[in-house]
């Protein structure tokens, strides 16, 4: 399924997936089902849509196993009825079926506020950047704020704290359960679904620091969060796909273009330290929670490599193999 | 004045104020208050009480201007309160307003947080007798956002890790903000302040020692983020003290104390950076939010450095004056 959170023309936020080619609104879809299919009273399937299919979508993806099944539900009915067909507004009055350029698509968890980036996990990066790696089978994590976060069509905002602006693309792996100690078997359970991310940072704060001799640290690394947290700087979008879409996680084709033109070609199979190990090392001592955006490492070829520059203007399209193209423009 | 958020005998989380080791439940007050000096009716005493003096912190500390001035009437009245005889006094809907502070659990201050986190580090040159590293440049200091959830209470255990042999606790400043900004100038920044809490900052040492040699970034210097990240490495608490109550933040003295012997000690003067140019320097590019907590830097002298070994069994004491003393003990995993 491709989920998505979207504004309705009352300005509510709302969560929908969609069909053939029509966003359909999940709480509203739920209320109908109920009705039809279940003959439930008109007030009760509101208030039970409500509960069973809220409209935030980090409070659905927080009902784990449950929640799951009643998106199954949901979606099922949808498919063997075309939403088309169903009486346009649900019981409790709210619209079900959208074209896609009827409404404000959101980024698909507008209540995300966890979010751990994997660094330096590809060979090319580490030739890109020329930098020491990491152990084998750990890499760098870093975190990004909940004011990072831009959605499908939204701008990302020129800093003021530096002249350099990077972006990388990268797969976004979405927790589906509060889990600790995750194994390498048991880590693809975990996940609820992927989305297609990009990771900004403002680059000459890190270059332009005091790097000096030293034996033991250097001062960029001081300011790698700093640099990567400027508001806007990772779009997450356009769409949440739930995990049964994507066969293999570590085989998916990806590519940025900037204003039209090829800039990164990469793959998921070039990482270096795959999600299930991912999942495994950050879990060993920190509890995942639903709803936690892992974004699983930046992803690129020698000829089209792993970092790009971007400037004012530009028109960036991020896009994964079957997750969609997230659309996003630089500005002042 | 210095306010908690506390677990009350039905599990509530709830607002207080604390005086001479009294709890009051601030909303509770507040409908007392409003019924006894406003003339209100219980039943709009409750409902004004529940909007202008939450339970949540958060909702608290978003209501602002408007708040912080319903706050200055509570203090004043809940020092009256305070003074009558022994027995626990109710509001008028029946809810305790009077607690012993060890009837009752203390929280995180701002535990309904969602918002950011910032732990800002190398902040006192003290940090060089402990990392053999270079220095930040002037006017900046190295930052690490934090999950909200990684950080308990007062009280609370910190769970001893799998994945690291050494771990070290710092105290630090906290920093609540009261308002929303970007590009704070300094002169203004603490205008964006609530409070000030008392942070103790754990690490997984071992994961950061050791770097090697290199030209531009160290294999250890990787996983600073994640040896800050797990569960349980950051304490806060016991209460916020108010910004009125606490003018200058850049003279406070500073002591960590393991099993009861002091191993870190510094005073707030010794920030590199201050308060004012962290807000300034965080929010040119990243939006400051009510509820927002930073962490001032590991306090410590050449003598009392910052990051002091703990290990498991050890009872920490993260104290600041004027703050309090935020107790923690170190426990193994079950």
């Amino acid at each position: 399924m491709k989920l998505a959170s979207f504004r309705n023309h009352s300005d509510e936020t709302r969560i929908g997936v969609l069909v053939k080619d029509r966003l359909v609104d999940l709480t509203a879809a739920l209320e109908r089902y109920l009705v039809d299919a279940c003959g439930v009273s008109s007030d009760r399937a509101v208030e039970v849509a409500n509960t069973r299919m809220p409209t935030s979508m980090l409070d659905l993806i927080r009902r784990e196993e449950e929640g799951r099944a009643d998106l199954d539900t949901v979606y099922s009915f949808l498919r063997t009825s075309d939403p088309d067909s169903l009486t346009p507004f649900s019981p409790g009055g709210s619209r079900i079926a959208y074209g896609l350029d009827e409404v404000q698509l959101l980024t698909p968890i507008p209540q995300l506020y966890r979010i751990f980036n994997i660094g330096n996990n590809s060979s090319v990066f580490s030739r890109t950047i020329a930098t020491s790696s990491p152990e084998e089978n750990y890499t760098c994590m870093f975190k990004k704020t909940p004011r990072s976060v831009v959605g499908p069509g939204g701008d990302i905002q020129w800093p003021i704290t530096g002249n350099e602006v990077v972006t990388e693309l990268e797969l976004g792996v979405v927790i589906g359960k509060k889990c600790k100690g995750v194994s390498q078997e048991e880590a693809l359970d975990c996940i609820f679904g992927y989305v297609v991310t990009q990771d900004l940072a403002v680059l000459d704060v890190l270059t332009n620091a005091n790097w000096g001799p030293g034996e033991t640290g250097l001062p960029a690394t001081y300011y790698m969060d700093l640099c990567k947290t400027p508001d806007t700087f990772q779009p997450v979008g356009p769409f949440l796909v739930t995990k049964d879409e994507v066969a293999d996680c570590q085989n998916l084709p990806m590519q940025l273009r900037v204003n039209g033109k090829l800039t990164i070609r990469g793959n998921t199979s070039d990482m270096r330290v795959p999600i299930r190990r991912q999942l495994e090392f950050l879990s060993a001592d920190m509890t995942f929670l639903p709803g936690d955006l892992v974004v699983s490492g930046a992803m690129g070829s020698d000829e089209f490599p792993p970092i790009a520059p971007i400037a004012v203007g530009d028109e960036m399209e991020a896009e994964i193999e079957g997750l969609g193209v997230l659309k996003n423009r630089v500005v002042a | 004045m210095r306010i908690a958020s506390f677990r009350n005998h039905s599990g509530e989380t709830r607002t207080a104020v604390c005086l001479d080791g009294q709890l009051l439940d601030m909303g509770a007050a507040f409908e007392r208050f409003l019924v006894e000096r406003q003339g209100c009716d219980s039943v709009t005493a409750l409902r004004i009480a529940e909007e202008r003096m939450p339970g949540s912190m958060l909702a608290l500390i978003r209501r602002g201007v408007e708040g912080s001035a319903d706050l200055r009437v509570i203090d004043e009245y809940v020092r009256a309160i305070a003074e009558e005889p022994a027995a626990p006094s109710f509001s008028p809907s029946g809810r305790r307003i009077k607690y012993a502070l060890e009837e009752v659990t203390l929280t995180a201050p701002v535990p309904q947080l969602h918002g950011c986190v910032f732990n800002m580090e190398y902040n006192y040159d003290s940090y060089r007798t402990v990392h053999d590293t270079v220095p930040p440049d002037d006017g900046k200091t190295a930052m690490f956002i934090m999950n909200p959830e990684t950080i308990v209470g007062p009280g609370d255990d910190i769970l001893w890790p799998n994945t690291a042999t050494e771990v070290t606790s710092a105290v630090e400043l906290g920093v609540i903000i009261g308002k929303e900004g970007k590009r704070i100038p300094r002169e203004q920044a603490l205008d964006y302040v609530f409070g000030y809490t008392i942070v103790n900052d754990l690490t997984g040492m071992s994961l950061v020692r050791g770097i090697g040699p290199g030209t531009r970034c160290f294999p250890k210097g990787f996983y600073f983020s994640r040896s800050m990240a797990m569960d349980t490495f950051e304490a806060a608490g016991p209460y916020v003290a108010m910004k009125d109550g606490l003018p200058d933040p850049q003279q406070l003295r500073a002591e960590l104390r393991v099993n009861g012997a002091v191993v870190s000690m510094g005073n707030t003067a010794d920030m590199r950076c201050s308060v004012a140019r962290l807000i300034e320097f965080l929010s040119e590019d990243i939006t400051l939010k009510p509820g927002d907590l930073v962490s001032t830097g590991a306090i410590g002298t050449a003598e009392f450095p910052p990051e002091a070994p703990v290990v498991v069994g050890d009872v920490v004491e993260a104290e600041i004056e004027q703050i309090g003393v935020l107790r923690n003990q170190v426990v193994a995993q079950r």
